[in-house]
């Protein structure tokens, strides 16, 4: 049985940001992050390199997924409630750094689904 | 999570070869650095003392850990499951199965015993059949041809089983090697699941 539960951010329109995120990268990459999630779906808790998070801003997590030498990073946080962990953008790393907009579009989405539920969705593998 | 939908969105999604062989791949780095991790955890000890028990760097335990790596030997497997005295089974099997897997993960699933502590459980189930009525079910597990893991497994079932107990279960009891510990001690309670 599985212990985690994943979710995706809907944007106002109810347009999957994740979804549309995922089916962007290329099949190697895909089949990556999805047997990543599918795996910490089952743990009870993550490896520290598995995952980690930016200073000044330690509530967003990052799952830090390799394939093929680019450093896909789904961004999300712990909630909203136990055992739920929602993704709220798709970046790629590179040169170890994440632009500061896009750490800032994931904290401004976890003030959104903190205060609307009905802002996600769960995840889908297909 | 829903894991028919999981399973079936999986499934339709492996029917691209690319992604499949992707999968496969991604999968194995995955699924092993998660066991290490869980096992590790479930005995309580450091990556230095797995790397002390394992003939290895601390170092490289946390590479093995990390589910990037994809570039396991089956040297260093073999290493591993004797520093944990595990089973270790490599094979090729159907995607069905690998899906099957995959979306029914669990700590326990991920966290096997050692074979020490698969004797322990063992015993228990066995004291716990002297006190239970599950004879008829041990009878047609055995009868089934259902592989019940080692061969000590068979032969304690067998033991239980002809052991002399008369009243019938009314649900199947719990798998020795599945079992939660809730249901374990449901069993040794002499109550059925």
């Amino acid at each position: 049985m599985s212990v985690w539960t994943f979710f995706d951010f809907l944007e106002a329109d109810g347009g999957n940001a994740i979804r549309a995120w995922l089916q962007d990268l290329p099949q190697e990459a895909q089949a990556k992050i999805d047997a990543r999630l599918l795996q910490m779906a089952g743990m009870e808790s993550w490896p520290e390199k598995w995952i980690s998070t930016y200073k000044g801003y330690e509530k967003i997590i990052e799952l830090r997924v390799s394939c093929n030498k680019v450093q896909y990073r789904p961004l999300g946080f712990y909630g909203r409630l136990r055992h739920q962990f929602t993704l709220l953008i798709g970046a790629i790393e590179k040169d170890n750094r994440i632009p500061r907009s896009v750490l800032q579009t994931a904290v401004d989405r976890m003030i959104i689904v903190r205060a609307d539920g009905r802002r996600v969705c769960e995840h889908r593998f297909d | 999570m829903n894991t028919d939908l999981i399973r079936l969105q999986l499934i339709n999604k492996l029917r691209n070869k690319n992604y499949r062989d992707s999968f496969v791949s991604a999968h194995i780095g995955t699924n092993i650095a998660s066991q290490i991790f869980a096992i590790r955890n479930r005995r309580r000890w450091t990556q230095t003392e797995l790397a002390d028990k394992a003939g290895m760097a601390q170092t490289r335990i946390s590479v093995l850990e990390d589910a990037n790596y994809e570039n396991f030997s089956i040297m260093t497997l073999k290493r591993l499951a004797s520093a944990f005295d595990v089973a270790l089974i490599v094979r090729f099997v159907p995607f069905g199965e690998l899906a099957e897997w995959v979306v029914n993960l669990s700590p326990s699933s991920l966290a096997v015993p050692s074979f020490a502590e698969e004797q322990e459980r063992s015993f228990s189930i066995s004291e716990a059949a002297s006190r239970g009525p599950i004879r008829e079910e041990l009878e047609s597990v055995l009868a089934s041809g259902i592989p019940i893991g080692t061969g000590i497994f068979r032969e304690t079932y067998k033991e239980v089983a002809l052991g002399g107990y008369h009243e019938l279960p009314t649900e199947r009891i719990p798998d020795p090697l599945t079992a939660s510990p809730r249901q374990r001690q449901r069993v040794v309670a002499g109550q059925s699941q």
